[in-house]
């Protein structure tokens, strides 16, 4: 399938909230009650179709507990987009969102798209969040918010294209093209001079 | 091996007569509590029990109340194999010594930190060695951003536990591991392990190169007696001081460590070490021969040393056994590119050292992409530092597919202060006129550059290369306009964008690759021309820059083919009144495509004006 976009993606947030069981159940459809803690990441990908623009996504899932003091912005950097993910049943990890996003807004790249999932929602039970704080948050910060499960299902789909969805928009307002332009450069170095030859056609035969 | 005897043998080589049991009591209730059991419950799921689970929660919480650390992801992994020995009967504290004392050896300050600065600095050390090993796959992984914080904290940290699924091929891999003693074992296993995979690694798609490398792993003891073998070679082929370089102790801050770590683009060889190499017959060692030194330097590891100083600095003095360049042996970048394919029939079979005049002075290039993009912005060789030139040899070496590329630490002052010291002898050495012995004297005005006569022999070979390259400089003015470029044609073509140009070679015989000759390849809209490369242009317009060799017409192209298993070689066949084929050699595959393209589009171009008869 030929892709028009290809979106770096990154899940964020604190251990064991469901980073790696919304990824897998998103890309793989299947959900492992039984998955192991991610001392790494997980890269995954989806392709997807928004509209008309085919999209690859490629998913940064990274393990949440433990932050490298200077290798952090490696997992995030050039994302397009970070899924912020906390988990209902569970206080902190939603102020860990907070800080997350604190973050991403000093270091990651400025146009980055933020949506947040407030993920375990089979347990609503145990909920400690309220809805309504979540979702004024995302919408102070310009996310959106979905209410997730990775054991039901239920807004993973919606959350991950809703960030693809984002990144789109925020590039048709700002101008960028959709297909990259296929410019070529050439250069060549000869005695003291550099000689540089830009190529505009992509034609070939 | 059956778990007795394995248990046997592992608090034979773990607890060192520590026999004594005692309580394994305590509470649950560090700050991270929380996160400590929800680990232990997902610890190796489909094995551990529950019981299991509340015995790894418990341990979790001891260690890290025993020893003051703050628990981290990992530690888990690293703990249930030790663990499972419970169940065939070691006591709960024998399991815990043995998972403490195997964290001390093993993992000793990996998970003491919060930060894991100590894995960070491993992370530094590990790109050096990749690129040492296996430049190839090291500068793949550099163009493409992915650094081992990306795939290899796991391997570090459990050291491979949690990449392991069966694990009695985790007990069989540390067991082996344990054998070796060495807390640093696990880089060169990792490495073993990457190299094992590199030709996938290479081919796979930059997107998934990541995916890739996490999901490399140990699937069964074949591998594993593959990777350790491999790892124990790689271990034996570092030159000694590179080796204890890794393993000093460092008496500096964590802070100073690291930012000592990020600013070194490749390993240091110890100025002793190539001393020891460069005077073979002298006792070079004060030690009179008995010294780890001395028995490390008769090991089979050649070193290629070139003295990459200045001209002006080299002729105060040269040490033996190295070879003498310097920037104004190379007439451009492309020379100096080339450079290391004279070297060939040495590639993997020698060390080769960079020698500059002191240490290097390189800013941390973290977080700036990669190695290859701080240099290559170079426009003008002439123009560099000698740092900058030292880097342009290491990364032509190493895009060369050179392994083994190092720089010597401290540089030619280190070395000389030592070789003085000995009394050993350096070539031309004048100690009363020598910078290096007299400081002072650097700051007098220097006298007009000279090689001196003794370095002549040293160079001859090397000299000899360059005038091949220089005879090219003064192409013969005497044929008429058709046989040569001349400087206001070269102008008019750099201003107009369907002109490309390609550096590249040419050969008349596919077998005989060797004696392929340097030219540039031209395309406009309407012609195909091959000259020699183009000599200095600064004079008048009128000047002939380059002799063409070849000129064709585009709409007369026929046909290219790439020369099989070699995807830089291609020969272009136009029409005429005889056929003909011209063969070029190219940088790249992806330049070589680049010049068909370009061929092709002005051809397609001619013929959509119909002006080819299709």
């Amino acid at each position: 399938m030929e892709v028009d976009r290809e979106f770096k993606i990154v899940t964020l947030g604190e251990g064991r909230v469901g980073k790696t069981s919304l990824a897998m159940r998103y890309v793989r459809g299947q959900f492992n009650e039984k998955e192991q803690s991610t001392t790494n990441a997980n890269f995954l990908e989806k392709n997807i179709r928004i509209n008309e623009t085919s999209i690859k996504l490629n998913i940064w899932d990274t393990a949440g507990q433990e932050r490298f003091r200077a290798l952090a912005p490696n997992y995030y950097r050039e994302a397009k987009g970070a899924l912020l993910v906390y988990d209902i049943t569970d206080k902190e990890s939603f102020w860990k969102v907070v800080s997350w996003v604190e973050e991403l807004k000093m270091q990651a790249d400025k146009d980055i798209s933020f949506v947040i999932a407030g993920n375990k929602c089979d347990l609503e039970l145990d909920r400690q969040i309220p809805k309504e704080q979540a979702i004024a948050y995302a919408k102070q910060i310009g996310a959106a918010h979905y209410s997730t499960s990775a054991k039901s299902g239920m807004g993973v789909n919606e959350c991950f294209e809703e960030i693809a969805k984002l990144i789109l928009d925020k590039e048709s307002r700002s101008g960028s093209p959709i297909r990259s332009s296929k410019a070529r450069s050439r250069v060549i170095v000869k005695n003291q001079e550099e000689v540089v030859k830009k190529k505009k056609s992509g034609g070939c035969c | 091996m059956d778990t007795p005897n394995r248990i046997f043998k592992w608090t034979t080589i773990l607890l060192d007569g520590e026999v004594e049991d005692f309580p394994l009591l305590c509470r649950l209730d560090l700050p991270n509590q929380d996160v400590i059991k929800v680990d232990s419950e997902r610890t190796r799921m489909r094995l551990i029990n529950k019981q299991e689970k509340d015995l790894i929660e418990l341990l979790l919480t001891y260690f890290c109340k025993e020893t003051n650390i703050n628990y981290k992801q990992g530690m888990n992994e690293v703990l249930a194999p030790f663990l499972l020995f419970f169940r065939d009967g070691l006591s709960l504290s024998k399991v815990y010594r043995l998972y403490h004392n195997f964290v001390a050896k093993f993992l000793e300050n990996m998970f003491s930190d919060d930060e894991f600065v100590i894995l960070e600095s491993y992370f530094v050390l590990f790109k050096l060695l990749l690129r040492y090993y296996d430049p190839e796959l090291g500068l793949f992984l550099d163009d493409n951003k992915i650094g081992p914080e990306l795939y290899a904290t796991p391997w570090f940290i459990t050291l491979f536990a949690s990449k392991i699924a069966d694990v009695e091929v985790l007990y069989e891999l540390w067991e082996k591991y344990m054998n070796e003693n060495d807390k640093l074992f696990f880089l060169f296993v990792a490495l073993a392990l990457m190299i094992k995979s590199r030709n996938s690694i290479l081919r796979s798609d930059p997107s998934l190169v990541c995916q890739h490398l996490t999901e490399l792993t140990f699937k069964n003891l074949e591998v594993i007696e593959y990777v350790l073998e491999l790892s124990k070679n790689l271990k034996k082929n570092l030159p000694y001081s590179l080796y204890i370089s890794l393993y000093k102790p460092s008496n500096l801050s964590i802070d100073a460590f690291i930012a000592q770590q990020y600013s070194k683009f490749c390993l240091k060889l110890s100025p002793r070490e190539l001393i020891l190499k460069c005077y073979p017959l002298s006792s070079a060692c004060l030690c009179s021969g008995k010294c780890l030194w001395c028995s490390k330097s008769k090991s089979e590891n050649r070193l290629l040393i070139f003295d990459c100083r200045k001209a002006d600095e080299q002729r105060y003095g040269v040490i033996p056994n190295t070879i003498s360049l310097n920037t104004q042996f190379f007439y451009d970048m492309e020379s100096l590119r080339d450079f290391p394919d004279r070297y060939l029939p040495f590639k993997g079979k020698v060390h080769i050292v960079l020698l500059g005049n002191e240490d290097l002075k390189f800013k941390e290039y973290r977080n700036k992409g990669s190695l290859k993009g701080e240099v290559y912005d170079l426009k003008n060789i002439e123009e560099n530092t000698e740092d900058k030139f030292i880097l342009s040899l290491y990364i032509a070496f190493s895009e060369k597919k050179f392994p083994y590329v190092s720089v010597v630490d401290g540089g030619f002052y280190a070395c000389h202060n030592l070789i003085v010291k000995q009394g050993l002898k350096l070539i031309n050495h004048g100690p009363d006129t020598c910078i290096y012995c007299n400081p002072k004297l650097q700051d007098l005005p220097k006298e007009p550059p000279n090689i001196i006569s003794g370095l002549k022999n040293v160079f001859s070979s090397v000299k000899k290369y360059f005038k091949k390259l220089g005879s090219d400089k003064n192409p013969k003015t005497t044929p008429g306009p058709s046989t040569v470029i001349v400087k206001k044609n070269l102008e008019k073509w750099k201003s107009d964008d369907s002109v490309c140009f390609f550096i590249c070679k040419q050969y008349e015989n596919p077998k005989n690759l060797e004696n392929a000759e340097n030219c540039i390849i031209i395309i406009t809209r309407s012609k195909f021309l091959v000259s020699t490369p183009f000599s200095d242009i600064s004079s008048s317009s009128d000047m002939a820059v380059g002799n063409i060799k070849a000129k064709v017409r585009v709409k007369d192209f026929m046909k290219a083919a790439k020369k099989r298993n070699l995807q830089t070689a291609i020969t272009f066949y136009f029409k005429g009144k005889k056929l003909i084929t011209l063969s070029f050699l190219f940088k790249s595959a992806i330049e070589a495509k680049a010049c068909l393209v370009q061929l092709r589009a002005h051809f397609n171009r001619l013929r959509e004006m119909s002006l080819i008869a299709t």
